[in-house]
């Protein structure tokens, strides 16, 4: 298996040495992270961290503790009495959905520092991601698959490529990615034309100098072509699903007309996982409306103020 | 010369409120003054007195429907137009917010493409009813006193925040 994992990794995660050093330069989503969501992500990853501590540092950081607090107490998450505390929150959610939740509130509010343009590019990009992650939570929840929050992560983080393009060289993204959220068998192909890489080999590029999980990394790099997918290959067809599904509601604007016969993703889903696969079918333009309403409630885990 | 029509656009959104506001100041026609959520709208109605709001069905505190039903129960001659802005998702919401008092809806998506086709979106929809009820009501916009925001039906002052 590690043979055909490492495959892809030296033929295709290979982007342009320019880019990468703007990368380095620039930084990225990571560096426009606060320093207490940093050092609390990493916490979140370590099995010897304890609530108390972790919840220590949070607290720090006012705005991140609201919004873990607020998210906590959401529908979304299951709320039935309000939780009022940190360690609560933190004992509620365990350390896999803190670490989303970080996540997805420190890049919310990341954006908030670029200009307009980049701003809305990313507003885009992260409205995608979190429409894919809630979806991929909602897939994996309807048909259990066995995930305890990866799922969520690799939704967010599936399109890191497309965001890292927007602050490296948001002219050429531009051009190559009219953000129509219509991705035709061309998208991929017509980004290494203009910025000669695409942004699943830059995004998986990036994330494994980062020394993120290996399964966000194909994940990635996979997510267009879930039947390729090796190790992993049952979280890539999730979020393959997820991102087919969250892509037509951006560009049509609700499920009332999803096919989901047309999602490829899903065969490769229950090949990965086998289980009630007419139920997908049947059930996915329901899964679409709930997610795209609850993304859509101002008071949602995820609003993006 | 028409005087420029002051529009407070009510979006929780800061990237969102950013992009209306640029849309609109590239008209040349407006002052425009940001809001956060309906309640935010209240506090400053008699500083600002906005002619046009533009409010967003989906905000915390007070949504565009409750924010437009309190004005309207206030004082129901008050000639300020109100336009709800929501998203084709939000159907319940458009359908609610002319029964509420609000003068028109304004369709919003999120798959306008980049900032400047977004803009132009924006325009599109937005100018065309601002200019429409402005038209209408422009002499009596001028006029109108300013309105208190203690006296909105059912509101309190309160603090903004984002």
């Amino acid at each position: 298996m590690d043979s055909l994992l490492s495959q892809p990794q030296t033929t295709r995660m290979n982007p342009p040495e320019d880019l990468r050093a703007r990368l380095q330069v620039q930084g990225g989503v990571w560096q426009m992270l606060p320093d207490i969501a940093v050092k609390a992500l990493a916490m979140a990853r370590d099995p010897n961290c304890s609530i108390k501590e972790f919840a220590s540092v949070v607290e720090r950081d006012p705005k991140l503790a609201t919004e873990i607090l607020r998210i906590t107490n959401s529908a979304f998450y299951g709320a039935r009495n309000p939780i009022m505390n940190l360690k609560q929150a933190v004992t509620r959610l365990g350390f896999a959905h803190c670490r989303n939740v970080i996540l997805a509130a420190s890049l919310g509010s990341a954006m908030r520092k670029l200009k307009l343009s980049e701003a809305w590019m990313q507003l885009l990009l992260w409205r995608h991601s979190v429409l894919t992650g809630m979806l991929a939570m909602s897939l994996n929840r309807r048909f259990n698959l066995g995930f305890i929050g990866e799922e969520f992560t690799a939704g967010l983080i599936h399109d890191v490529g497309r965001s890292l393009f927007a602050i490296i060289a948001p002219e050429d993204f531009a051009k190559a990615d009219p953000l129509d959220f219509i991705e035709g068998p061309g998208v991929l192909q017509q980004e290494r034309e203009i910025l000669r890489t695409d942004h699943c080999e830059l995004g998986a590029w990036f994330i494994a100098q980062n020394k993120l999980p290996e399964a966000l990394v194909e994940v990635i790099l996979m997510h267009h072509e879930p039947a390729k997918a090796t190790e992993h290959r049952k979280l890539v067809a999730t979020i393959g699903v997820a991102d087919h599904m969250a892509n037509y509601l951006q560009s049509n604007g609700s499920a009332d007309e999803y096919d989901a016969q047309e999602n490829p993703a899903i065969e490769v889903l229950f090949e990965a996982s086998p289980g009630d696969v007419l139920a997908c079918y049947t059930e996915a333009r329901l899964m679409m409306s709930e997610t795209m309403s609850e993304a859509n409630s101002a008071n949602g885990p995820f609003s993006m103020s | 010369m028409r005087p420029p029509i002051r529009v407070m656009i009510a979006n929780a959104s800061a990237v969102l409120r950013r992009l209306v506001t640029e849309a609109l100041e590239d008209a040349n026609e407006f002052e425009v003054y940001p809001a956060v959520h309906g309640g935010d709208v209240v506090n400053q109605l008699p500083t600002a007195r906005p002619h046009v709001l533009i409010l967003d069905t989906e905000m915390p505190v007070m949504n565009g429907i409750q924010t437009v039903k309190a004005i309207r129960e206030t004082d129901s001659l008050l000639p300020i137009i109100m336009l709800c802005l929501t998203t084709e998702a939000s159907l319940r919401a458009m359908a609610e917010a002319i029964p509420a008092g609000a003068n028109d809806c304004a369709k919003f998506t999120l798959r306008m493409g980049h900032v400047a086709s977004a803009k132009k979106h924006l325009r599109d929809e937005l100018l065309p009813k601002i200019r429409f009820w402005a038209d209408h009501r422009l002499q009596r916009l001028l006029e109108a006193p300013a309105i208190e925001s203690r006296e909105i039906v059912g509101m309190q002052p309160c603090a903004v925040t984002g």
